[in-house]
């Protein structure tokens, strides 16, 4: 699980990125596939001084083979919901943009262990439970969102996502954050699970750190110009944006 | 060195699967697959659902050659009526549609034909 939240932080702004669906589509296989092999001899390296499983490096290539296949399927699973793949797309195509995408996350599985302190970023402790946690989410979920606001992705995938998918999307940015701050086994988890007060229970808090990327891409979008009026099109923007911001979030309360 | 667990043996075997399988595709279709510039083809029949105040006609557009084509623009004439549509991107293999709305009394045989296309 650390991997995947490690392969989620860095991938999923790639996943929204226009350019990574066409040269998925337009570049030869040979030239991703040598991309790809270029990336796994990183993770082998990566995974021989990092890696995702703490103090349990002893076998890198192995796990560098469990990062990049966990990290195909996670990138195939993530291109379906979004739409970017299906029905008229050729298993060549599904191929190209899965490996394409699978790249970055392949890298964040492979540093999976070192993207949170196992005693919380400096000073942390000085920040109050509940609210500071909240506080630390839409941080997080503020400089996400910023890097995919201003762009055309959030807009096309409101346009051309169907409810059902939106729905789907919504689901995946309550579990994935609640697995990468609760599962997996980030330093400090257990203070993280057995946070007490009204905001700090696993449920509670992975809802309410959802609201709040909400509230970071409503505002993002509203600020940008993107959407100015209260309808479907703009709750879709919002929901196709507050995908990535979950993340965000997630990984702020990760890293303080 | 301690033994793997079965949740590893899992990961493993379907991870390498997942690899391999992939890595498999991209040697085939980049040995095997259609070379050369975009080849468009298309198909154009009667939309399954009316369209509101006309005639609606869905083109479909297969890509069979080797290199995507971009912003693909499609004229489709019935009779003397003449309609255009565009395609932001049919990548090679792959298949992409539009519809298009001719007046309610445009009946005959439609045809299309690719305008123009840009290599992405």
């Amino acid at each position: 699980m650390r991997g995947v939240a490690g392969g989620a932080i860095l991938g999923v702004p790639l996943l929204y990125t226009q350019e990574t669906w066409l040269h998925g589509r337009s570049v030869s296989p040979l030239l991703i596939l040598a991309g790809l092999t270029a990336a796994f001899g990183l993770n082998i390296a990566l995974s021989h001084f990092v890696g995702f499983r703490p103090g349990r490096t002893q076998r890198p290539t192995e796990d560098a083979v469990v990062g990049m296949g966990l990290s195909l399927l996670v990138a195939v699973v993530l291109l379906v919901l979004l739409d970017r793949v299906g029905q008229g797309t050729s298993l060549e195509n599904v191929v190209g943009v899965t490996a394409l995408s699978a790249i970055p996350v392949s890298l964040g599985f492979a540093v999976g262990a070192a993207l949170a302190p196992k005693s919380g970023g400096e000073k942390s402790e000085e920040i109050p439970g509940g609210g500071g946690d909240l506080l630390v989410a839409a941080a997080g979920a503020l400089v996400f969102a910023l890097n995919i606001a201003p762009t055309e992705e959030p807009i096309l995938l409101a346009a051309e996502l169907d409810g059902v998918r939106l729905g789907l999307l919504v689901v995946a940015s309550l579990v994935l954050p609640y697995l990468m701050v609760f599962y997996a086994e980030f330093g400090g988890r257990e203070k993280r699970v057995a946070s007490d007060g009204a905001t700090q229970g696993p449920l509670t808090e992975t809802l309410l750190a959802y609201v709040v990327a909400f509230i970071v891409s409503a505002a993002m979008l509203a600020l940008l110009g993107r959407v100015d009026a209260v309808d479907g099109a703009a709750l879709a923007q919002v929901v196709a944006l507050a995908f990535p911001a979950s993340i965000g979030a997630a990984l702020g309360r990760l890293l303080i | 060195m301690r033994e793997r667990t079965s949740l590893e043996w899992t990961l493993l075997v379907v991870s390498l699967a997942a690899t391999l399988a992939v890595v498999a595709v991209m040697v085939m279709s980049g040995l095997t697959g259609p070379r050369g510039p975009a080849d468009l083809r298309l198909i154009v029949a009667d939309a399954d659902e009316p369209a509101s105040g006309g005639r609606a006609l869905e083109v479909t557009v297969t890509n069979v050659g080797g290199t995507s084509a971009a912003n693909v623009i499609v004229e489709v004439t019935v009779g003397d009526v003449t309609r255009e549509m565009n395609l932001d991107l049919v990548a090679k293999g792959d298949t992409g549609s539009a519809t298009v709305v001719f007046p309610a009394g445009a009946a005959g045989e439609p045809h299309a034909e690719v305008v123009s296309y840009t290599n992405p």
